[in-house]
């Protein structure tokens, strides 16, 4: 005896797909899309840094996602296929309207392996920095994170708030994996950085000594 | 502190932040593993890192689009259904 399996084959699958009617696309749309609404209003209000644009953006995703939706493969990840669209969408539109002065990434690669090397000395400063982190408020964390350039924390916000795998990210950001693994190590120290100086200044630790 | 050692941190300080976010492969994983369990300045690094990535994550908590943007998406969407079929 074999086993039934409920999974369709893929070919019963394409034919399935092929013979959808447009109202079926459109109520697929509506039951898979739209509910992700929350999250990619989320991730708009974090790049956009303001609601009147964040709401234009996430309009504008919306409006594109479901003009292209014949070209998304059911069964992929739409919730990536949506990021990648908000992410061009605000690449293309809103990064160029709003002219933000772009911050240095500060891309080199002397910078960071300074960095890495010095922070391995100090093993007493430990819990002492994860403490500090542990306690610090919502709002110095999101003030350091718009002190990032864009692709470090989109980078950052695409990993560690939505839970995207780098090739996830890589995808929707359009960037080989490389550049995404060099974005987020940099995206986080640079933050890891801002936070430690405000914790300092604070005394919620203390000075690093210089050897 | 040996040659031996002082490499293995170094290997561990390259991938400590791939080694939090599951992207290791398991050779590696295992490496980083098996070193974090026998050195404490490394361990305090990945713990210093994993503290970075779950403060991003509690200070981003998405809270629901307001009414008005949801309606405001879903008219956009509907206006361009209609179109559609004209």
């Amino acid at each position: 005896m074999t086993l039934d399996t409920t999974t369709p084959e893929p070919s019963e699958f394409t034919t399935e797909l092929a013979e959808e009617t447009p109202e079926e696309r459109d109520a697929r749309f509506e039951r898979d899309a739209m509910p992700l609404i929350d999250s990619l209003y989320g991730a708009a209000l974090r790049m956009t840094r303001n609601p009147a644009d964040a709401e234009d953006l996430v309009q504008d995703t919306f409006a594109r996602a479901y003009s292209a939706f014949h070209q998304f493969t059911p069964g992929t990840n739409l919730k990536a296929w949506l990021y990648r669209i908000l992410t061009n969408t605000y690449i293309n539109s809103y990064r160029k309207a709003q002219r933000t002065p772009q911050i240095s990434d500060g891309e080199n690669i002397e910078d960071w392996q300074l960095a890495r090397a010095e922070s391995h000395t100090s093993s007493g400063l430990r819990s002492a920095e994860v403490e500090a982190l542990d306690g610090m408020p919502d709002s110095i964390v999101t003030e350091a994170l718009s002190g990032l350039s864009d692709d470090f924390r989109m980078a950052v916000l695409l990993a560690d708030v939505e839970g995207f795998s780098y090739k996830e990210i890589a995808e929707i950001m359009g960037t080989p994996i490389g550049t995404v693994m060099s974005r987020l190590n940099r995206g986080r120290g640079q933050l890891r950085e801002k936070l430690r100086d405000y914790a300092t200044e604070r005394g919620l630790i203390g000075r690093r000594q210089n050897p | 502190m040996t040659d031996e050692h002082t490499k293995d941190c170094e290997m561990v300080l390259e991938h400590v932040q791939e080694f939090l976010d599951n992207e290791l492969d398991s050779a590696t994983e295992d490496a980083v593993r098996a070193h974090i369990a026998i050195c404490e300045p490394c361990l305090d690094q990945a713990e210093v890192w994993m503290a970075v990535k779950t403060l991003v994550k509690r200070a981003c908590t998405t809270e629901p689009a307001p009414e008005t943007v949801v309606s405001r998406v879903s008219l956009r969407v509907s206006s361009l259904r209609i179109e559609k079929r004209d």
